[in-house]
C-alpha cells in the first residue's frame, strides 16, 4: 500500500479531531472567566459538590457514580479551585498523570495523535474500558 | 500495513488463559506476560482503522480482557 | 528490504509492549526525566497508610508529585498528597527562628534561640532537676528524629518526661496489641485486604482518612461480589457507601456490641474450638487467669437484643454481622482507628476486635487479620517502635524493666543507672505539670498541641506561662503563638529519614531540594541543643544515615529486628516490612505464623506461635460494657464528636496552604440531623453554639441525615473554631490516652 495514501486519511482524521477539540474549547475558555466571577461569593465552608448536585446534577452524578466519585477524588483535582490560577471548566491532563502515570506512555503514540484521555474516557464518570458486565466497575 | 505494540489487560489471574485463546487469532502475537493481568502482543494489519476495529472486536467477544492499548505504532512501506 | 524493515518495526512493537507491562524495567529510586527534571523517590507526608511517591524537581524546587507504581499503593495518590508540592512554598513558613521579646516574638539567630533554650533548660535542670523539663514529639517527625530526642532526653538530661502525639491517637491500639499479643503492632498487612472476604470497619472512617486503603478496600470489592462489608459507626460516612451492613449505635456503646457479636458467634458455634484450645488464654483486669467457660459465662449476657437495646441498633444488624464475620471457610478483616482508640476504654474495645480474631481462628491467614489504621505516617516507626513515650524504651523494652534499661545504657554506652527507673509523665499528665510549674520547659516538636489537646483551653494557659520551644514549619499556629522561641523546622521534602507506617513497612524519604531559608532538619536542630546542653558525646551523628546505622544496633535481637534494612537497602526498594532480620531476608507479611515470621521456628507443631506471651497463647479480655467518661445526661443532652475530612490533615497547617484545599471544607462546621435541626429551629449555614463543662464554641451548620441525632459531629482542622475547647481529657487507665470521641454537650442556636 502506498504510504501517502495511508498518510492522508491518518492526518485528516487527527485534524478533525484535532478541530473539534478546540472548538470545544474556546467558548470554554471565555465561559471560565466569567464563571470564574459567578463562584466569587463561594463560601469556604463548602465543597463543590454541595452547589453543583444541585446545579450540575448529571456531572455531579456521573462522576458520584464512577470510581473517582466512591474515592473520593474531588473536583478540584481536575479542575482546579475558584480561588486558585488553574481554575479550569475543561482540565488538562496533568491530574491524570499524578496517580495514573503509567498511562502517559501509551499516549505517547501516533495512534493517540490528537487524543487526550478524555476522547475514550468521558468526563466525570472517567469508566476504563470495561463494561457493567465485566464486573469491574461500580 | 501497520505493526502495533499493544498490552492487552485481562481480569486479574487471566493473563495466561486469554494468551493461550489469543494464539488462535491469526493478526496477533503475544510476546510476554507479567502473569496476571497485562499481556504484551504485536498486532499487524491493514490500518489504524482496522487496529481499532479489531481492539473493539476483542474487547466484545472476549469477557476476560478489559483493555486493549496500542504502546507502538509503525508503518510499513509496502 | 521490507523483510528488514518489518522486523525491525516487530521488535520495536515488542519492546515497547514489554517495557509498558514491566518486563524489561528495574527498580530505580530517581528516574531521570527530561533534562534538569529528577524524580526522587519518597513517601506522602500525610497519613498512615504509607503511599509511596516520587517528588518531581525543577531547578531545585519541587512541581510535581507522582505515585510509585511499585510501592503498595500502586501508584495511587489521594488528593492531599497530590497537591503536597504547595506545602513547601506556602508563605507562612517560617524562615528564621523567633525569640519572644517584651512580648512579641521577634526575629533572632540560630545561636541566640538556640543559646537561649539551652539557657534555659540548663536553669531548669540545675534547679529543680531533670524532671523539670520535658519533650512532647510527634509521629509526623522521622524516626531518626524522635531517635535523637530520645536519646538525649532518657540518656542525657535524664528524664523520660518524652512524649508524642501517637499519645493522642494510638496508644490505645497499642495497648490493645500488647495486652492480647504480647507485643505491639499489627500482624498482618495491606495484602491481606486483596484475600479477605468479610471487612468489618469500626469506628474508621477509611474512605476519608485512609483513601487509598480504602480504594484497596473497594477493588476487592468490585472483583469478587460475594465480597461483604459490614461498617459500624454512629454516623453515614462515605465509608458506608461500600457497607453491606451499616451499624448506626449511640457512641459509646460499641463494645456492647462487640461482645454481642462474640456471643452469637458462640451461640451459632462459629468458634474454632482447636485454635481456642491451643493458642489463648483468657482473661480479666490485668490477669491471665480465666478460663474458657469463664467467657462462656461472662457473654451470656450480651445478648444481641440487650445491645441492641443499649445501643440503639438492631439484634438482627447484630446477628447477621456475627454471621458474617464468623463464616466458616470466609476470611475475616477487622480494621479500625479513632473511633475504637479515642475512647476511656479504648484498650478495652482493641481487645474485643482481638477477641472475635481469636475465638474465630480468623487471624495469620491471607485475608483473616486484625488491622489496626495507624493515623500519622510515623506513629508506629518513630514512636511506638522507637520507644519515644515516657514508659517505653526503643524495640519493645520498658522504663520499668531493669534488664530492659541495662540493655540500653549497654548499647548507648553510659554508665549503668542512667535512665532512671520510673516512667515519665505521659501526655495529659505532662501538660498538668506545665500548669502546676513541676515542668518549667518544655520542647515541642512537630505538633500542634495548642490547637490538638483535649480540653485545650486549660492546657492553652499552661504552656503559655511555662518556657515553651517550639519546632515548627509554619507560623503563626496556635501553638507558635504561645510559644517563647519557635525554631523554623524543614519540611517533608527538605530533609532525609525513614517513615514506618500501618503494615510495619519502613521506608526511606529522600531528601529531594535544600530546606527553605534558614529552617533546618529537626535532625540537626536535636543535635546542636544536645551538644549545648553538655551531651555531645550521646549524638554525634553527621546525619541521619548514621543515627539510623545505630538503630540498627538496637533493634537486634529484639521482635522487630530489621537489621537488614541497611540505608543502602532502603534506598534500592519500596519500603520493607519488618522483621527483616538479615539483609537477604525479604521481610514478614504475616507475625506469629510460621513459614513466613523468622522468629516462628520451622518446626514448630503449629501454623501460629504467639511468641509475644512467655506460654505462647494470645489472651481473650473478658471486657464489660462501660459507658464513656461524660455520656449525655438531663444537662448536657447531646453527644459530641469530632473527627477529619479528606480534604484536611489534622490541625490544617499544612493542607490549608494548598490552594485548591482552602476553599474545600475549609470551615469547621457542625454536621446535625435534621431531627435535632428541626428541634433547635436551625437550618444549614446558620451558626449554633456548642458549649460542654469545659469550653464553647460556634459554628455554622450543615443538617445531614447522615449524622445521628443526638450527636453533633464537628471538623478538627480549622485553627480559628477550635473544636477542643470542647472535648474532654478524661483519659483510658490502661493507656492514657484522652476520650476526644465523645462528650455531652449543649446545642443553641445563635
Amino acid at each position: 500500500m502506498n504510504r501517502k495514501i495511508l498518510l492522508i486519511p491518518l492526518a485528516l482524521l487527527a485534524a478533525l479531531i484535532g478541530i473539534s477539540l478546540t472548538l470545544e474549547y474556546e467558548p470554554q475558555m471565555a465561559h471560565a472567566a466569567q464563571l470564574a466571577d459567578d463562584h466569587s461569593d463561594v463560601e469556604t465552608w463548602d465543597t463543590c459538590d454541595g452547589c453543583h448536585q444541585e446545579e450540575t446534577p448529571d456531572e455531579y452524578q456521573a462522576w458520584f457514580r464512577g470510581k473517582h466519585g466512591l474515592n473520593n477524588v474531588k473536583c478540584f483535582v481536575c479542575h482546579g479551585s475558584v480561588d486558585g490560577g488553574k481554575f479550569a471548566i475543561q482540565p488538562n491532563t496533568e491530574g491524570c498523570f499524578g496517580c495514573h502515570g503509567e498511562k502517559a506512555e501509551s499516549m505517547n503514540t501516533p495512534f493517540m495523535e490528537g487524543k487526550t484521555c478524555f476522547s475514550c474516557h468521558p468526563p466525570h464518570q472517567l469508566s476504563p474500558h470495561v463494561t457493567a458486565e465485566k464486573g469491574a466497575q461500580p | 500495513m501497520i505493526v502495533s505494540g499493544v498490552v492487552i489487560e485481562t481480569l486479574p489471574g487471566s493473563a495466561d488463559v486469554v494468551a493461550a485463546r489469543l494464539r488462535a487469532v491469526a493478526q496477533i502475537a503475544v510476546e510476554g506476560s507479567d502473569g496476571d493481568c497485562r499481556l504484551a502482543a504485536i498486532w499487524e494489519g491493514e490500518s489504524g482503522e482496522a487496529l481499532e476495529r479489531f481492539a473493539e472486536d476483542l474487547l466484545a467477544g472476549d469477557e476476560q480482557i478489559l483493555g486493549v492499548f496500542p504502546v507502538y505504532v509503525g508503518e510499513d512501506e509496502e | 528490504m521490507s523483510v528488514t524493515r518489518r522486523n525491525f518495526l516487530r521488535t520495536s512493537a515488542a519492546a515497547s509492549a514489554l517495557a509498558a507491562i514491566g518486563d524489561l524495567t528495574t527498580v530505580q529510586e530517581a528516574i531521570a526525566g527530561p533534562a534538569g527534571e529528577q524524580w526522587i523517590k519518597s513517601v506522602c507526608r500525610y497519613c498512615g497508610t504509607g503511599c509511596g511517591l516520587y517528588v518531581g524537581v525543577r531547578d531545585g524546587e519541587v512541581f510535581a508529585v507522582k505515585g510509585d507504581k511499585d510501592n503498595h499503593n500502586a501508584g495511587f495518590l489521594c488528593l492531599k498528597g497530590f497537591l503536597l508540592p504547595q506545602i513547601l512554598t506556602a508563605k507562612d513558613r517560617l524562615r528564621h527562628p523567633l525569640i519572644r521579646k517584651n512580648g512579641e516574638l521577634v526575629r533572632a539567630s540560630w545561636d541566640e534561640a538556640m543559646g537561649l533554650v539551652a539557657e534555659k533548660f540548663s536553669a531548669a535542670i540545675d534547679q529543680h532537676g531533670p524532671d523539670a523539663v520535658g519533650f512532647y514529639g510527634s509521629g509526623q517527625g522521622l524516626t531518626e528524629e524522635t531517635y535523637v530526642a530520645n536519646k538525649l532526653f532518657k540518656a542525657g538530661i535524664r528524664t523520660n518526661n518524652v512524649e508524642g502525639n501517637p499519645r493522642l491517637c494510638m496508644a490505645s491500639a497499642v495497648g490493645g496489641y500488647v495486652t492480647t499479643y504480647g507485643k505491639d503492632e499489627p500482624m498482618g498487612c495491606y495484602e491481606d485486604i486483596d484475600h479477605a472476604d468479610l471487612f468489618l470497619i469500626v469506628g474508621s472512617n477509611t474512605a476519608e482518612c485512609h483513601p487509598i486503603l480504602f480504594q484497596r478496600i473497594v477493588r476487592r470489592k468490585e472483583r469478587n461480589p460475594d465480597v461483604k462489608v459490614v461498617v459500624l459507626d454512629p454516623r453515614r460516612t462515605p465509608t458506608a457507601r461500600i457497607a453491606d451492613l451499616h451499624i448506626s449505635f449511640t457512641p459509646g456503646t460499641d463494645l456492647a456490641i462487640i461482645n454481642a457479636m462474640a456471643h452469637v458467634i458462640l451461640r451459632e458455634n462459629l468458634i474454632d474450638e482447636d485454635f481456642i484450645k491451643t493458642h489463648l488464654s483468657f482473661g480479666a483486669g490485668k490477669a491471665a487467669d480465666k478460663s474458657w467457660e469463664d467467657y462462656r459465662a461472662f457473654l451470656e449476657e450480651y445478648t444481641p437484643e440487650k445491645a441492641a437495646a443499649l445501643s440503639g441498633c438492631s439484634a438482627e444488624e447484630i446477628v447477621q454481622a456475627s454471621r458474617w464475620f464468623g463464616a466458616s471457610g470466609k476470611k475475616s478483616m477487622s480494621m479500625w482507628t479513632m473511633g475504637l482508640n479515642q475512647r476511656t476504654k479504648g484498650v478495652w474495645a482493641n481487645n474485643l476486635i482481638h477477641n472475635l480474631h481469636l475465638i474465630t481462628g480468623k487471624i495469620g491467614e491471607p485475608g483473616s487479620t486484625p488491622l489496626s489504621l495507624t493515623g500519622q505516617p510515623n506513629a508506629c516507626g518513630g514512636v511506638r517502635d522507637g520507644g519515644g513515650l515516657s514508659h517505653l524504651l526503643p524495640y519493645g523494652r520498658l522504663v520499668a524493666k531493669e534488664e530492659h534499661r541495662a540493655a540500653i545504657e549497654k548499647l548507648w554506652q553510659v554508665p549503668p543507672g542512667t535512665i532512671q527507673p520510673k516512667p515519665g509523665l505521659h501526655t495529659v499528665d505532662l501538660f498538668r505539670a506545665l500548669e502546676s510549674g513541676d515542668v518549667k520547659c518544655l520542647y515541642v516538636m512537630c505538633t500542634n498541641p495548642g490547637q490538638s489537646m483535649p480540653n485545650v483551653g486549660r492546657y492553652r494557659k499552661a504552656m503559655e506561662k511555662s518556657f515553651m520551644v517550639v519546632s515548627e514549619v509554619y507560623h503563626p499556629t496556635r501553638t507558635t503563638e504561645l510559644a517563647d522561641v519557635v525554631l523554623p523546622a524543614a519540611l517533608w521534602a527538605e530533609k532525609e529519614g525513614v517513615y514506618g507506617c500501618t503494615e510495619r513497612r519502613y521506608q526511606l524519604l529522600e531528601q529531594a531540594i535544600e530546606p527553605l531559608g534558614e529552617s533546618k532538619p529537626d535532625f540537626e536542630i536535636l543535635c546542636d541543643l544536645g551538644r549545648r546542653l553538655g551531651h555531645g558525646d550521646l549524638l554525634p551523628f553527621q546525619s541521619p544515615s548514621e543515627v539510623w546505622d545505630e538503630i540498627l544496633t538496637l533493634c537486634k535481637d529484639t521482635p522487630y529486628d530489621f537489621t537488614g534494612l541497611t540505608r543502602e537497602r532502603l534506598q534500592r526498594e519500596h519500603g520493607v516490612l519488618w522483621p527483616a532480620p538479615a539483609p537477604d531476608h525479604p521481610g514478614t507479611k504475616r507475625r506469629y505464623v510460621r513459614g513466613d515470621d523468622p522468629f516462628v521456628p520451622a518446626d514448630h507443631p503449629h501454623r501460629i506461635k504467639f511468641y509475644g506471651k512467655p506460654n505462647g497463647r494470645a489472651v481473650v479480655w473478658l471486657r464489660p460494657h462501660q459507658l464513656p467518661a461524660e455520656p449525655a445526661d438531663a444537662e448536657y443532652p447531646i453527644l459530641f464528636t469530632t473527627g477529619r475530612v479528606i480534604e484536611h490533615w489534622h490541625t490544617g497547617t499544612m493542607t490549608r496552604n494548598c490552594q485548591e484545599l482552602r476553599h474545600a471544607n475549609a470551615e469547621a462546621i457542625a454536621e446535625i440531623h435534621p431531627d435535632d435541626a428541626s428541634a433547635w429551629k436551625v437550618k444549614t449555614g446558620d451558626m449554633v453554639r456548642i458549649s460542654s463543662r469545659r469550653g464553647r464554641e460556634q459554628f455554622r451548620v450543615k443538617v445531614t441525615d447522615s449524622s445521628k441525632k443526638g450527636l453533633v459531629f464537628v471538623h478538627m482542622h480549622d485553627d480559628e473554631r477550635l473544636c477542643n475547647l470542647i472535648t474532654i481529657d478524661a483519659i483510658d487507665p490502661g493507656s492514657k490516652q484522652p476520650e476526644f470521641k465523645i462528650c455531652a454537650v449543649q446545642v443553641e442556636k445563635v
